[in-house]
């Protein structure tokens, strides 16, 4: 194995690393359910793509190298519908979104309780 | 026998298309290439269970991929542009990752510069496949996220206004169309903001 694919390999894992563990404190830190999805499904989503990349290349070219691309693949199509599927969920709930500059009765109101 | 109506218990009538053996073929194909990879065993005996088991999945296929699930879910689906979608996954990986940059600002940000609204459009694309395309590259995409499609109307949740700039312009919603259309104009219209939590 060559260094600059040792490397590669590394940079991508600590790379996607970071985007899972900024996804994770912005899960605790955003003020409401869907900015919260955001954190979670986009930084992810990279997350999970950069670390099954590095690691795809630090396999090479075989076939389980092969086998992670079709679950980088999987996670790219699976992640959104994922998001979307909650935040639609959320919607139909009654679970309003927060807006800074609304009408001033929203924070009070996170719990949502039907329509 | 070319348009038929099928009706299935608790689930509603769905039109039943003519079937396409070519499409039945492909499939087969990438389910073989799909188990060779997952196998990785490649004697006579390996191969020939994994053909079974191709064959059996895609004659129960070829039955239910005839049913159309939705009323804009027509074969057009199969004219996707696969040049311009190779021109369009790489744009779309290099959306992702500014995306994740600037929620991962955001987030790191010590007093968390977010004000979000809702963003409500109208888009004129062509079939059910192109609204799941745009509906999962909005997600994808910085700051932007997709709460619900109704028809051709989306209702996007959006992180930062100033991510919201390729939808309202219609950068993205009229890339996604040229991949089903030769040419394509904006296609966005009617873009609202939603102020209030009782439009919703």
């Amino acid at each position: 194995m060559s260094d600059l694919q040792y490397g590669v390999s590394i940079a991508m894992v600590a790379a996607g690393t970071f985007f899972m563990l900024v996804g994770s404190i912005g899960i605790i830190r955003l003020p409401d359910f869907f900015s919260r999805t955001h954190a979670a499904g986009k930084s992810d989503t990279l997350g999970i793509m950069l670390v099954l990349g590095g690691l795809a290349m630090y396999e090479g070219f075989t076939v389980n190298s092969a086998k992670l691309l079709i679950a980088i693949v999987l996670v790219a199509l699976a992640n959104p519908v994922g998001m979307h599927a909650l935040a639609k969920a959320a919607l139909r709930y009654g679970l309003k979104p927060w807006m800074p500059e609304g009408s001033g009765d929203n924070g009070a109101k996170q719990k949502g309780g039907g329509q | 026998m070319a348009r038929s109506k099928i009706t299935i218990e608790g689930a509603g009538e769905f039109t039943v298309r003519k079937r396409k053996w070519s499409g039945v073929a492909v499939q087969g194909l990438v389910l073989m290439l799909f188990w060779c990879i997952l196998s990785g065993r490649y004697d006579a005996f390996h191969i020939s269970i994994g053909a079974l088991s191709v064959l059996i999945v895609s004659l129960l296929n070829a039955r239910i991929n005839r049913l159309q699930f939705f009323a804009k879910d027509v074969p057009e689906w199969e004219r996707i542009q696969y040049g311009r979608l190779l021109k369009y996954i790489p744009w779309l990986t290099w959306q992702i990752i500014v995306a994740s940059l600037q929620v991962a600002y955001v987030v790191l940000h010590p007093r968390i510069p977010v004000s979000p609204l809702v963003l409500k459009f109208r888009a004129d694309l062509p079939n059910a496949g192109a609204s799941v395309v745009l509906g999962n590259s909005i997600t994808l995409t910085p700051g932007t996220l997709t709460i619900e499609v109704r028809d051709s109307e989306f209702l996007v949740h959006v992180l930062t206004p100033a991510s919201s700039q390729s939808l309202v312009d219609g950068t993205m919603p009229t890339k996604v169309a040229k991949l089903f259309r030769k040419s394509a104009s904006n296609v966005v219209s009617g873009v609202h903001v939603v102020t209030s939590t009782e439009e919703l």
